[in-house]
């Protein structure tokens, strides 16, 4: 069915349309909900979360800009909502100590499973700011606006974040050499 | 070894086209927690139970209205429960037991009072007449009455003559005696109402003056050519009685009968109004949960809460103090929030699904102020209670409004940039809102009244379906103008 009739059909709350949107779509809002929270449970909580709330704001959607973008956005908020509590470190580092930090690519040839896990492992603060500027690519500005934090507070989070993925990563490396 | 790169643009190299599978979350786990199917037939049960309480109130008052017109009509031809001397200072007094009734005629000369026993049909036929509530025709009864008196001034031995009434002809006739009629509307009030007063020494006196008369009527047995004269006289009589002018029959009528003074009130009233409206400050906005906890100093201006509309009231009165009102009104109300930052409610609209275009800009650290106005569509419940009728009547009001958003637009003023963009949708259907005020109205004309009345308007239920704390919070005077009928 056309995404926009059956959008429509949601709209009137009609449950084979509301099925059918779930079912097109919950693989990519699982994808997205397990690089934002801590485990697979806590993914599946939040996958649950977001598609209640989208069926119950689909009215809000005007048919304007992507249908996909609308559900991950709704689907990145149940996430930050479920983490917001989470105090931020508010120790802005000066920009010239903000470099980029990086790895050897081949140090990444793991799973991405494991890969996911580093990044789930990531201290709560760290998860949300990686996530939002690196692998959906929003803005400092925006991130700040969405967290209720400093752009400062959230570039040094990003900072932090990425170190301790590549500490992380590189310890597991010498684990794994070290055992073969 | 390979070319350095960025951890993060490693990490999301690797990521893309990453995907997976919820494996115990099933539609089932979901489909409990949403909003239940739209049904069209409760949307016809909540119409149907809207009209039909519409219509309970509706029906009540328009029968009391029925009644009271039924009442108008007849009060003028109904003989009603007074009973009142003439000029001549003529009592009647109905002495019921005994199915007689003595007038007692107070005269310059004279002092006449008569007994009848009228006979079987005449009492029917009166009977019949109060039963039916038919109405007398004052002129006619007056003449049966005058002409009845004459008769016994001329000493006849009979006399007959006709009573109508609307729905029947009734024909008295006497013999032998002389005759008075009696017209009864109430006994019970009438009996009090006359002759209260003089009802013991006129039963005394009565008495008296009844036994020396049955003695006279009985030595006054005409004779025929004699009762012939006397019809003859009664008609010529009636017949100028008739030609005679109302007003001075009137006053030669021995019996005046007035109708009972029953207070009068106008049923119904319609009023159009202009509806100014102040929306009480809140710092909450309809949009988003976001944009509440956005900072609040700088100075508000209050305009930007005021707005008007217009409306119709039609108001039922029960009595002449209670009202029951129900209304149509347009209202626009203004929701204002200030000091926004620009990135904050950037991301609040865009979370709303409201996308800014290429030249609507806003700075992120500027502070914004944003105005939504959401249009009305108000029908209100309502009752009113008189509590004050000077040269200003006040009542008080109490009420429930259900009010239907329709089209709303949010303008933002940033101090670089102001524009206006197209409303959200997440506005509740239907409010249901509380209303307390007063109504202050002063006569202009007989029936056109100048109107002003005050009220607090409280949302009882959520405003918007996403700013979960809000409830509207107005106030308004209407202002306008009615017609009482």
């Amino acid at each position: 069915m056309d995404t926009n009739k059956l959008i429509k059909k949601c709209q009137k709350n009609n449950r084979k349309a509301q099925s059918e949107l779930f079912h097109q779509y919950k693989d990519v809002l699982f994808s997205l909900s397990l690089k934002y929270c801590r485990n697979y449970s806590e993914a599946e909580d939040n996958l649950q979360d977001s598609f209640i709330t989208i069926f119950k704001k689909i009215n809000q959607y005007k048919f304007k800009g992507s249908f996909e973008g609308w559900m991950k956005r709704i689907t990145i908020n149940e996430a930050i909502d479920k983490y917001k509590k989470t105090t931020f470190l508010k120790d802005n580092i000066s920009e010239e100590k903000i470099a980029d930090i990086i790895v050897d690519p081949e140090v990444l040839n793991i799973s991405l499973d494991e890969l996911l896990m580093h990044i789930q492992e990531l201290p709560d603060r760290y998860r949300l700011v990686f996530n939002l500027y690196q692998l959906d690519e929003y803005s400092h500005k925006e991130i700040a606006a969405m967290l209720h934090i400093s752009e400062g507070t959230s570039k040094s989070n990003l900072h932090r974040a990425k170190s301790l993925l590549k500490k992380r990563i590189v310890l597991n490396n010498k684990h794994l050499k070290k055992a073969q | 070894m390979a070319d350095q790169k960025d951890i993060g643009e490693a990490f999301k190299d690797k990521l893309k086209g990453f995907d997976s599978s919820p494996s115990s979350l099933t539609w089932e786990d979901i489909e409990p927690h949403l909003p239940k199917e739209r049904r069209p037939f409760l949307y016809w049960i909540k119409v149907t139970g809207i009209t039909l309480l519409l219509l309970l109130l509706i029906f009540p008052t328009y029968n009391a209205y029925k009644n009271s017109l039924t009442l108008k009509t007849s009060n003028p031809t109904t003989i009603e429960n007074t009973t009142i001397t003439d000029d001549c200072e003529e009592e009647k007094i109905d002495l019921e037991k005994n199915n007689r009734t003595v007038i007692v005629y107070n005269g310059n000369t004279k002092e006449t009072t008569s007994l009848s026993t009228p006979s079987k049909p005449n009492i029917d036929a009166a009977s019949s007449i109060k039963n039916k509530q038919s109405s007398y025709h004052r002129n006619s009864t007056s003449n049966t009455i005058q002409s009845s008196s004459n008769t016994i001034q001329s000493n006849s031995n009979s006399t007959s003559s006709k009573l109508k009434s609307s729905n029947t002809d009734v024909t008295f006739s006497t013999s032998n005696t002389k005759k008075a009629i009696s017209i009864e509307e109430n006994k019970g009030s009438l009996v009090e109402k006359t002759s209260k007063k003089h009802t013991d020494e006129v039963k005394n006196n009565s008495n008296l003056i009844a036994n020396q008369n049955i003695k006279a009527s009985l030595s006054q047995t005409a004779s025929k050519d004699k009762l012939e004269h006397k019809e003859d006289s009664i008609k010529a009589q009636s017949t100028l009685k008739k030609d005679e002018p109302l007003t001075n029959r009137k006053k030669k009528s021995l019996i005046y009968m007035y109708r009972e003074q029953k207070e009068l009130f106008q049923k119904y009233s319609i009023a159009i109004h202009i509806t100014p409206t102040y929306t009480i400050p809140s710092n909450i906005s309809l949009i988003s949960n976001l944009l509440t906890e956005s900072g609040n100093n700088a100075k508000h201006n209050d305009l930007d809460r005021l707005s008007l509309g217009y409306g119709i009231i039609f108001k039922t009165f029960n009595t002449k103090k209670a009202a029951i009102r129900i209304g149509y009104n347009r209202l626009k109300i203004n929701h204002t929030v200030k000091n926004i930052r620009g990135d904050r409610l950037k991301f609040a609209l865009s979370n709303s699904g409201i996308l800014l275009s290429g030249d609507q800009i806003i700075g992120n650290s500027e502070e914004v102020d944003l105005i939504q106005k959401v249009t009305y569509n108000e029908i209100s419940f309502g009752i009113q209670y008189q509590i004050a009728d000077k040269q200003i009547s006040t009542s008080l009001i109490g009420g429930t409004n259900f009010i239907f958003p329709g089209k709303n637009s949010i303008k933002i003023n940033a101090p670089s940039n102001s524009f206006t963009v197209e409303g959200s949708s997440n506005l509740q259907k239907v409010g249901f809102i509380m209303i307390v005020g007063s109504n202050f109205q002063y006569k202009l004309s007989k029936n056109i009244f100048l109107n002003v009345e005050p009220l607090i308007n409280y949302q009882i239920n959520d405003t918007s379906k996403d700013s979960e704390i809000y409830k509207s919070l107005y106030f308004t005077i209407q202002t306008g103008l009615s017609y009482k009928f």
